[in-house]
């Protein structure tokens, strides 16, 4: 966990908050809280790091913006291919988390210090 | 300087950088040192005291054509002044603190773009309801019919924000929209911060022209709307341009007189792309690293590094283009500029931006250019913008034309404030050429055929440099840094900067109030209205004609789509009197009667639902603030519809009516 850094584990945090209140019948302001910070911090959080600015404060600032631009982009793809469903998106969104936590493991192993 | 970065280079301790001469000047009085430290949070609590202690109190319903201005109480005037006196008092501290300043702007957005929220009953404006509509459309359907109306050839937003309303189970959109003014711009502050962060490592500059941005921030483009968050792009683009691809050299203009032709040539920061582009060099026109200004350090980044912030701009600009018809092109002109002048290094960016633009243009947006491209063909954006964005606008009630003459007085005064700044830094030989093109580029847009609104654009899209160049009048010189006030001359300089900077600001925040809020006797929607077109919805069937007077009122929430050809896109149809009385102005309050009665029974003959007629106070209100219809012929039509014996009143309340049109044999 500590070589993927506070960013890593917010990105987890958000996307495994969001899973649990889709699966949990939690109400309807925990859901929509779920789905806002995923939204809002999953995608960044997790993709932003692997420019290696090496500047916290620059990369804090891209988490959200970086964010809604892939959510936006994915969104488009999904829809103009006419694949577009909630799931899938969903599905499509985690798998790119996923995929950005895991490039971040893979460098900071061969690389041999923590990104964080 | 060194301090505070040992806490962790976070955003705000970064910006908050104290200048060594600052820090290692001698100690204030103690006395004068605690009243500076205990001054702003009393005045800061004063001032959330009193804001909270009086918005609740608003009488909405009492307001004039000077808008939100007419019911405001005093005691909220008091807490935004105290705010930015307070801001003012920290500001000018030798040891200022970056998170109060900081806490100072956040709590500024939330009490001064607030207030509608925590007043009002719902979201305000037509446009956020019609917004939510096309979101509900697209994840109902699933379907992207850019035959619908012109915001489906630009439908990122609206996708991101459907998945968002549907993955959180919300009733909808309009969920959001009540308090997404305040949240974007919050959004707006880091990036803003650290774009300013790329023109100066000044705080003070930084801290000051922050603040000057929100509060000169008056056009209304910042709610749940693919304009606000494409702005946030537009803001994070250049940060990243100008931080991160600038030349890789630090060059000093002045003592390059040949220009670095290969290191300005063309790639992202490789080492080996720059041999390549040196020997390619002489078929590359030569472009001179750009200055960067004496107290920013080049921050440049090559390599992978390079590429992967390249892409990261490319990626937001590819969103930006997804979602928004003008906000690119400021991007575009922005990016354009700066690489032309030798601000950035890579001059592959605009021409694959031109790319992406040209090619949603055709294979995407090619409907909406179809019926434009005569007129951008002809030059007829600058004829129409001209005429649409200056004397179209200087129409309506009395008292709506003091706040549209108000609104250009503001727009000028901060223009012409940002002129005297960059004078004045220019005559100093500051290098700030880069927030000058930032801030003229935007300005190209005035010829593309977009509308009423572009000049408003325009500014906002100026206003980050607008505010920047306004601020370094309150900040003379980087070499004078605020001294520590060992002095009574100090102490006496430190009062005036506060009351200077203070009282200015002060006085654009209540300009910018006006200019702001001044249509907000018919923005805001009152419980009785919401609730009529809720019922309006409830009563007419699918596939019903709906006429308003004027469609500003919050419809489309719901039911968004409408076709003439396909019945499965048939849901309401929306109609507006104004539009139709527009197109013959002669007609009598007798004719638009007739026309009501044979438009709504036309769509029954056709074998769907007979028609319904809402008529509203904010439609009213929207007329008489704007000169549309008069208030007499609105009662002479209305008085004529219901004599004729062809509508019923089917639903009312004290803000609004509802009328539906009688079916009746085909004779």
């Amino acid at each position: 966990m500590k070589r993927l850094g506070w960013m890593g584990l917010a990105a987890i945090l958000s996307g495994v908050g969001l899973v649990l209140a889709l699966a949990m019948p939690l109400g309807s302001p925990w859901r929509a809280t779920a789905a806002l910070v995923f939204v809002s911090l999953c995608p960044g959080a997790s993709l932003v790091p692997l420019i290696g600015l090496r500047d916290k404060a620059m990369e804090l600032v891209l988490v959200l913006p970086v964010s809604f631009a892939v959510v936006t982009l994915i969104s488009v793809a999904l829809f103009y291919s006419e694949l577009w469903s909630p799931e899938r998106q969903l599905a499509i969104l985690l798998a790119i988390c996923a995929g950005g936590l895991a490039a971040r493991l893979i460098r900071s192993s061969t690389s041999g210090r923590s990104p964080a | 300087m060194g301090r505070y970065e040992a806490l962790g280079n976070t955003v705000l301790t970064g910006i908050a950088e104290v200048s060594e001469a600052t820090a290692q000047a001698a100690p204030p009085r103690r006395s004068a040192k605690a009243v500076t430290a205990w001054l702003p949070l009393v005045l800061l609590l004063t001032s959330l005291i009193l804001w909270l202690s009086s918005v609740g109190s608003i009488d909405m319903a009492a307001m004039n054509d000077y808008g939100l201005i007419s019911v405001l109480p005093g005691r909220i005037w008091a807490a935004l002044i105290l705010l930015i006196l307070s801001f003012a008092v920290c500001w000018r501290r030798s040891d200022s603190s970056g998170a109060l300043l900081a806490l100072h702007i956040v709590l500024f957005i939330v009490l001064f773009y607030g207030i509608p929220a925590v007043a009002g009953d719902s979201p305000r404006g037509p446009i956020v309801y019609r917004h939510a509509g096309i979101a509900d459309y697209l994840i109902r359907t699933g379907i992207v019919n850019t035959k619908q109306d012109a915001y489906f050839n630009w439908p990122g937003f609206f996708m991101g924000l459907g998945w968002t309303v549907k993955i959180g189970g919300m009733s909808g959109a309009l969920a959001l929209g009540k308090w997404a003014t305040v949240a974007v711009n919050l959004m707006y502050l880091p990036p803003l911060l650290m774009l300013l962060r790329a023109l100066t490592r000044n705080s003070r500059l930084i801290w000051a022209a922050a603040l000057l941005f929100f509060i000169l921030n008056w056009v209304n483009q910042d709610y749940l709307a693919p304009q606000s968050i494409t702005y946030l792009f537009y803001l994070t683009i250049l940060t990243l341009v100008l931080t991160y691809l600038r030349p890789l050299d630090a060059v000093d203009s002045a003592q390059a007189p040949g220009g670095l032709r290969a290191r300005a040539a063309g790639s992202i920061g490789a080492s080996e792309d720059e041999r390549l582009a040196g020997r390619w060099s002489r078929w590359i026109p030569t472009i001179r690293p750009g200055p960067t200004p004496h107290d920013v350090p080049n921050t440049a980044v090559g390599g992978i590094t390079g590429v992967l912030v390249a892409m990261t701009v490319i990626m937001l600009f590819g969103a930006a283009v997804a979602s928004h018809q003008l906000t690119p092109y400021a991007v575009f002109s922005a990016v354009s500029l700066l690489v032309i002048t030798g601000h950035c290094r890579v001059r592959g960016l605009p021409v694959l931006m031109a790319v992406m633009l040209v090619t949603w243009t055709i294979f995407v947006a090619s409907g909406y250019i179809d019926g434009h491209l005569e007129q951008i063909a002809t030059g007829g954006g600058l004829k129409t913008s001209a005429a649409s964005n200056v004397t179209g606008r200087l129409v309506g009630s009395d008292q709506h034309l003091v706040v549209v003459w108000e609104r250009l007085m503001l727009t000028a005064t901060a223009w012409l404030l940002a002129l005297a700044g960059a004078f004045y830094r220019f005559r100093t030989r500051h290098r700030d050429q880069a927030a000058a093109i930032l801030a003229l580029a935007p300005g190209v847009l005035f010829l593309l055929p977009y509308g009423g609104e572009v000049l408003m654009r325009i500014y906002f899209f100026m206003l980050p440099f607008v505010a920047f160049f306004a601020a370094t009048l309150f900040v003379p010189d980087s070499t004078h840094a605020p001294t520590a006030g060992s002095s009574v001359g100090g102490a006496l300089r430190r009062v005036r900067d506060i009351i200077l900077f203070g009282g200015i600001a002060s006085i654009l925040m209540a300009a910018s109030f006006v200019a702001r809020y001044g249509n907000e006797r018919m923005d805001y929607f009152t419980p009785n209205e919401t609730a009529a077109v809720k019922e309006l919805y409830r009563l007419a069937p699918r596939g019903s004609w709906v006429l308003a007077e004027v469609g500003y009122l919050p419809w489309r929430y719901q039911d968004y789509e409408w076709s003439r050809t396909d019945p499965s896109q048939a849901a309401h149809r929306y109609l507006s009197l104004a539009a139709e009385w527009n197109l013959d102005p002669t007609k009598s309050a007798r004719d638009m009667a007739l026309w009501t009665a044979e438009t709504l029974r036309a769509n029954a003959t056709a074998g769907r639902p007979p028609g319904f007629l809402i008529l509203s106070r904010s439609q009213r209100a929207h007329e008489e603030i704007l000169g549309g219809l008069s208030q007499t012929a609105m009662d002479d039509y209305e008085r004529i519809l219901v004599r004729s014996g062809k509508f019923q009143l089917v639903y009312a309340n004290g803000d609004a009516k509802i009328y539906a049109r009688i079916q009746e044999r085909r004779s």
